[in-house]
């Protein structure tokens, strides 16, 4: 990699209290991916893959730890200083319904990245909107829908649309085809594959499904209880995993019986 | 819009939805079809309901038209209950949102001065209120609107709260959206629903706020309401009981029709989401 | 097999009355179960399979029609809830009420299908729970659904569908809704609560690899219509419809050969390709 890293995560902590109890979410976490790669972070529910991806995301704020951007420190960013750079870094949701105002529609949703940071002149974002519509795939009447009236699949496209509006440097997919029919995965998988080829664009996939894992990102990083216990090429971990965490994950993938 | 249909579809959505029909343009149609003075003398006293075509419903203790007058009490019957119950809204929905959306401090405040409205009876509050200020319609709106506004300001609260851990409101702010657009264009439009549902109680009970302080001399002296032809009608209610019975079975619709109104929106709302 | 099945169904349909709206969401739907066999209902949303497990669960929701015969020939007469059969929802503790403990819900379970008393369904509940190895079981008979996991809960609604001793158990998406490595202890518990007590299953998922480790036959729905239905070893090694086919070539796992584009199947002919790089997937 000749490029700096898009992201740099070192030494990330962060920890929760409730009502008196501290839960430690994560234990000092180190990561680096590089522009045009795919690095997918695995591991069991309750790991911290979710904290982590708040704390890059600025949605929750580390406790203590370095966070560099395109080597900006992204955690000291505030206010208007960091909704300036939440372009380059955008997000998809693991359950499109939810990650969309049942209020609006597909149009008002893809433009609003366009028309929150003024990207394009109100002239002309109805044609932005319809362009990254295409770019995804989607017939352009399903611009006046609403996400209730979608199918699944769609649904899914309208986030990426969403989320490359802005041509971030990074996106976090956050279990982007969990929540779909199984059919439908490999279309979104194969669309977020072209997008990352044609635009450069880094990803950040969170999946507990090792296959999807396996057959999208190039590097895994195995959490843990808050930390990365295995990380290295994704075909080679997952063919002969080191960690007990990762051997555990291995093994509990369902195997096809072909025969009866 | 789609939820007037649906509403229209369920029975109870259509009864409400009609009787208010008539109600809003009778009060609206008033002056065209009886004007001058409600208040005139037009013929003579306690004449019987039924009985004189040009009295349909008769004439009270001093010979005034009882339809006349109920046409125009239901002018302000509706105006009161409509306009408190919508002040009484925009403030709860306003102080519920901010409470639920900045938390700490604001939500401690905001919600310890709801509950001290919130203690005290609500048709107290509007009598003390009235009390000091003398009666007015703007007054008596404001007197009903102080009972009222606590319950939407909790409801607001709540569904802001649960709102504010969604994924689309996380996603708005991904998105770089500037907090207040996201507290306005996000969450507290979508708070709003159960909100409006509330709409319903609050305005059947600020019509009966109104009529109670009408009957008691509280409401404003210049207008006819029901309550006041209810107060009147107190004095013979032996020998004509509807000068009395009249407005309150008017009363008694007009509360009815706001609740199966009500019904039929929640239902609606309800219908909508199973669909989704 | 000279045996009468143990599930029979004949012709069935089943509509959603929505509004003035009809909305089909089985077919003419025909198969068998014999007694003591294991059946998986693959398919994906609105292919029906949930709708197929609730019906013959008894479940469906009030606005849905049903049309054919669902029969148990061996019970003689239609199967009691909680007593011949017992069901296992997807949402772990969705099933679980929450202001009632652990205990007290297997407990009424057992009192009410069993007879026995309070003490002695106490004492079952908490054997239950120790089998389907939820820790301390004796102690935490006292717990609320909150206080356990995911995992955890779906395991105290196993117990709960099996405290009334049915014969078949009915399982929809059990494990859709937990991690693979949790799933994977549910579903060899499953496994070995169905082998021990000779129950029959039937079950619910979109996972064919799952479904071929849990099952011996299966059955493939497609838009409210059953495709395909046989032993597991032979509709997998031979699929006989392009549905099917396509599942099975397009699916992932950890030996699926890599490449730079996934396999795809067309939505109407479920024809599989695989799109080249830069074209628009």
């Amino acid at each position: 990699m000749d490029r700096a890293p898009v992201l740099e995560v070192s030494d990330l902590r962060k920890s929760f209290t409730h009502r008196g109890r501290t839960t430690i979410a994560l234990r000092g976490v180190h990561l680096a991916i590089g522009h045009r790669e795919t690095l997918a972070l695995a591991g069991p529910s309750g790991s911290g893959k979710t904290t982590l991806a708040r704390c890059i995301l600025r949605l929750i704020d580390p406790d203590t730890g370095g966070l560099r951007f395109n080597g900006i420190d992204l955690a000291a960013l505030r206010g208007a200083q960091l909704r300036a750079v939440r372009p380059r870094i955008q997000m998809v949701f693991q359950d499109p319904m939810a990650a969309f105002n049942p209020r609006a529609t597909v149009a008002r949703i893809v433009e609003d990245p366009l028309r929150v940071h003024d990207l394009v002149p109100r002239a002309e974002r109805r044609a932005a909107v319809r362009d990254l519509l295409a770019r995804v795939s989607l017939p352009v009447d399903i611009a006046d829908r609403r996400p209730h009236e979608i199918s699944g699949g769609q649904r899914q496209r309208v986030a990426i649309a969403r989320a490359i509006a802005t041509r971030p440097d990074l996106i976090v997919l956050d279990e982007p085809v969990s929540s779909l029919d199984v059919s439908v995965r490999a279309q979104i998988l194969n669309l977020l594959m072209d997008l990352q080829a044609e635009t450069g664009v880094a990803y950040l996939l969170i999946s507990h499904d090792l296959a999807v894992v396996r057959a999208v990102a190039r590097r895994v990083a195995v959490m843990d209880a808050g930390r990365i216990v295995e990380s290295g090429e994704a075909s080679q971990v997952l063919a002969a995993p080191q960690s007990p965490a990762t051997l555990a994950m291995v093994q509990a993938v369902p195997r096809l019986k072909t025969v009866a | 819009m789609k939820i007037l249909r649906a509403m229209i579809l369920t029975g109870e959505g259509a009864a409400g939805l009609g009787v208010l029909t008539c109600l809003v343009l009778a009060a609206l149609t008033a002056p065209l079809f009886f004007p001058g003075d409600p208040l005139a003398i037009v013929g003579p006293p306690l004449v019987s309901p039924f009985s004189d075509t040009a009295y349909p419903l008769g004439t009270d203790r001093l010979g005034r038209s009882v339809t006349v007058e109920l046409i125009y009490g239901a002018r302000t019957t509706l105006l009161v209950a409509i306009t408190s119950a919508a002040t009484a809204l925009g403030i709860g929905a306003l102080v519920g949102t901010l409470a639920g959306f900045f938390g700490g401090i604001v939500d401690e405040v905001l919600m310890r001065i709801t509950e001290a409205f919130q203690t005290i009876p609500a048709f107290l509050l509007s009598l003390a209120f009235i009390s000091v200020t003398g009666p007015a319609i703007p007054t008596i709106v404001l007197a009903i609107a102080l009972g009222a506004w606590p319950q939407p300001a909790r409801i607001a609260r709540a569904e802001v709260l649960s709102l504010r851990e969604r994924d689309f409101v996380a996603a708005a702010r991904v998105v770089g959206m500037h907090p207040l657009e996201i507290a306005v264009r996000e969450i507290l439009l979508n708070a709003l629903t159960p909100v409006v549902s509330l709409a319903a109680v609050i305005v059947a009970a600020a019509v009966l706020i109104e009529a109670a302080l009408s009957f008691l001399g509280l409401g404003d002296p210049n207008r006819v309401t029901w309550g006041s032809m209810i107060a009147e009608g107190r004095t013979v209610l032996r020998g004509a009981p509807f000068l009395s019975i009249v407005p309150g079975l008017a009363l008694v619709v007009t509360v009815l029709a706001v609740h199966l109104t009500g019904r039929g929106f929640v239902a609606a709302i309800g219908a909508r989401r199973i669909e989704a | 097999m000279s045996a009468a099945p143990f599930l029979s169904v004949r012709g069935l349909g089943v509509h959603y009355r929505d509004g003035r709206r009809r909305v089909a969401a089985l077919h003419d739907v025909d198969f068998d179960l014999a007694l003591g066999g294991r059946l998986a209902l693959v398919g994906e949303s609105g292919s029906g399979k949930s709708t197929l497990a609730l019906a013959i669960a008894g479940l469906l929701p009030e606005n849905a029609s049903i049309t054919g015969t669902i029969s148990f020939p061996s019970l003689g007469a239609a199967p009691r809830p909680g007593r011949d059969l017992g069901v296992v929802f997807q949402d772990p503790g969705g099933s679980l009420n929450p202001v009632l403990s652990i205990g007290d819900q297997i407990a009424e379970i057992v009192v009410v299908h069993r007879g026995v008393s309070w003490r002695a369904a106490r004492s079952i509940a908490a054997e239950l729970l120790d089998r389907v190895r939820i820790p301390q079981a004796q102690a935490r008979l006292h717990g609320f659904p909150h206080e356990f996991s995911g995992g955890q809960r779906q395991r105290i609604a196993m117990a709960a569908a099996l405290a009334g001793e049915p014969r078949l158990l009915i399982a929809d998406e059990p494990t859709s809704a937990l991690d693979t490595v949790v799933q994977r202890e549910l579903v060899l518990l499953l496994d070995e609560l169905v082998r021990e007590r000779g129950l029959t299953l039937l079950f619910v998922t979109h996972d064919i690899a799952l479904a071929s480790e849990l099952a011996d036959e299966v059955a493939v729905l497609l838009g409210g219509r059953m495709v395909e239905h046989g032993p597991i070893g032979s509709v997998f090694a031979a699929p006989a419809h392009a549905y099917t086919r396509a599942l099975l070539e397009t699916r992932l796992d950890l030996d699926t050969p890599l490449s730079a584009r996934l396999l795809e199947s067309d939505g109407q002919t479920f024809t599989v390709r695989r799109p080249s790089e830069m074209s628009n997937g």
